[in-house]
């Protein structure tokens, strides 16, 4: 459905609590929406394509935070403004980190689905990569006193960059990531992407392969989908 | 396991935007770029070999991508923009200076200018920017490589030339601003500036030419014709002042808002008043004096609100302009009847002014008769 004050291109709320149909809400926009659509739409597929009892949500633990936190401070003298300011920074941080690790490794299978059964849609996945790859690049700056996003946390990011050159035949938006070093944490989760089965009954293994490589274990759990 | 913090979301997608027609652009905080990618020679951060080779790795990285990457390293963050075959990085960086981020685009274009240092659109726009900021020196070596690559380029000479006056140096002003005309006769901005300077050296006459031309060439600039009236103003015959007031009309008319406009009626009051005065030979104007007279006699029968709502009427309708040497009653007043000389107005707005604040300025300078008319009112 339009959303007229939806402040993103998209969002899929998929049906719960007995509601009939799974929502995808879309801003009005010049640009054809047929890829966000595919796009949204895969993720509702690959879960529905699990039966019931291996349908999972992703929840945060308490480790994410902590976790986060003590990656941001590593190495630091920080002032008393920076320590001030930790607890909801690290917060941020944790909820970015996990947001990548949950819809990056399975948005690259449905890329990839995306790419070979719909070369139609070529055009507007590589338009939407190029402006996901120039937000993703806020990350490399982002800050707030002497708190950046560690870049243990950013393998994710330049798996995805990795990604998207494949599938462009390019090598443009993993050069940043290589500048700062963290193309080999990228490659890493790429072959790992490459070497577990792409159906969808192993989306959770991929998310927890990810999650094992990028020190992210105990930052979230699963627990039962309730529909 | 802890409690609940969040449930994380499917992926959300940002709206797309006008980035998909903008370079791909990073930026890395220097301490971020790793060290290992360069020349150990080249590895001590903040140095000029370490920028050097940093700008070498990213060009070389997107080197065979085509198109063009554009590196600039200041001491804190690595700035990184590509372009794709076909795309203009100087129109990307003349789109940054017209939007105002001039001193976000002089690093831009320098790192352009060290491998394209011969390109004259990017040497003007880059003095240009120079100048802009107050860094003239920089500007005129910009803009002289510029003329030297390009003689016949008159908006650099033009620029050098601004930029010599706004170092107030306006006598070295004079000679590439005459080449700016030389190199190209018909641009009426380069007319239009060299006009200008050369009625600030009294050289009116040839001031007066180079603006006659540069009106040619710019029929609907607002400082074209402001600048002709001027000169015309200075010159100060009588055909010449009458025309010049004519184009400040033209102005008044044309742009209200603008600062020419705002300008030109400062011009046509000051013009308006010597006109008057010259009118009056024993240096008071009895019609003034009888027109005060009476606004006075006006305000004590009715009073201080009255007066106000007379003279507010008559100070909007001087916005566009009272003629105060035409003696015909052409004007009219909702605030009090009949018909009025533009000096009958402004006579009336004068008194209504003296007595609520003397500080106001009419615009006009009737003290004079203002005198006169209270002495004889007492009498």
């Amino acid at each position: 459905m339009r959303d007229d004050a939806l402040q993103l291109l998209s969002t899929l709320q998929i049906a719960r609590n007995g509601a009939e149909f799974h929502i995808l809400r879309y801003q009005p926009s010049d640009k054809p929406l047929d890829y966000l659509i595919a796009y949204q739409a895969g993720f509702a597929l690959r879960m529905f394509e699990n039966p019931p009892e291996k349908r999972f949500d992703f929840v945060s633990t308490d480790a994410a935070v902590t976790g986060a936190s003590e990656l941001i401070k590593a190495g630091q003298v920080l002032s008393e403004q920076d320590i001030g300011d930790l607890p909801k920074f690290a917060e941020f941080v944790a909820h970015w980190a996990l947001m990548n690790l949950r819809s990056l490794p399975i948005g690259m299978r449905i890329d990839q689905w995306i790419a070979t059964d719909y070369p139609e849609l070529k055009d507007l996945q590589l338009e939407n990569h190029h402006v996901q790859q120039q937000m993703n690049m806020r990350a490399l700056t982002y800050r707030q006193g002497k708190l950046t996003l560690p870049v243990t946390l950013m393998g994710t990011l330049a798996a995805f960059a990795l990604f998207t050159d494949r599938i462009a035949g390019q090598a443009r938006y993993a050069i940043p990531f290589s500048a700062a070093g963290v193309i080999d944490d990228g490659k890493r989760l790429l072959e790992l992407l490459d070497s577990i089965p792409r159906d969808s009954t192993h989306d959770l293994e991929l998310v927890e392969k990810w999650a094992d490589a990028s020190g992210m274990s105990n930052w979230f759990k699963w627990t039962p989908y309730l529909s | 396991m802890g409690r609940c913090l969040w449930n994380v979301e499917l992926v959300q997608m940002d709206p797309l935007s006008i980035v998909t027609q903008q370079p791909f652009s990073f930026k890395l905080p220097i301490e971020r770029f790793d060290l290992n990618l360069l020349p150990p020679h080249a590895r001590n951060i903040g140095t000029d070999s370490f920028k050097d080779a940093v700008v070498n790795y990213f060009v070389g990285q997107y080197a065979d991508k085509g198109g063009t990457t554009v590196v600039t390293v200041d001491d804190q963050e690595i700035s990184v923009q590509t372009f794709e075959l076909g795309s203009s990085p100087l129109e990307f960086a003349v789109g940054m200076l017209k939007a105002g981020q001039i001193k976000e685009a002089i690093p831009f274009l320098e790192s352009m200018a060290k491998t394209d240092g011969d390109n004259v659109p990017l040497l003007f726009n880059l003095g240009i920017a120079y100048s802009e900021l107050g860094q003239y020196d920089e500007a005129i070596i910009k803009l002289k490589k510029a003329v030297q690559l390009d003689p016949r380029h008159a908006h650099a000479w033009t620029g050098i030339g601004i930029a010599y006056q706004r170092m107030g140096k306006s006598e070295q002003a004079i000679d590439p601003m005459t080449k700016a005309v030389e190199a190209d006769p018909t641009d009426g901005y380069s007319r239009r500036n060299l006009g200008a300077m050369l009625l600030g050296f009294n050289r009116t006459e040839e001031a007066i030419k180079h603006l006659r031309e540069a009106r040619r060439a710019l029929p609907h600039d607002a400082q074209t014709i402001f600048g002709l009236a001027t000169a015309l103003e200075t010159s100060g015959s009588d055909e010449e002042l009458i025309e010049a007031d004519e184009l400040y009309t033209v102005v008044i008319q044309r742009w209200p808002a603008s600062d020419a406009a705002e300008q030109s009626r400062q011009a046509r009051t000051k013009l308006s008043h010597k006109t008057l005065r010259e009118n009056a030979p024993s240096g008071l104007r009895m019609d003034a004096v009888m027109y005060i007279t009476d606004a006075l006699k006006i305000f004590a029968k009715e009073g201080n609100t009255r007066r106000q709502q007379i003279a507010l009427e008559i100070a909007l309708k001087g916005q566009s302009g009272l003629d105060i040497n035409d003696p015909e009653p052409k004007y009219t007043l909702k605030t009090m009847p009949g018909k009025f000389s533009g000096l009958h107005l402004v006579s009336i707005m004068y008194a209504a002014f003296r007595q609520i604040d003397p500080s106001m300025d009419a615009g006009i300078d009737l003290s004079a008769e203002y005198q006169t008319a209270s002495v004889s009112l007492k009498q």
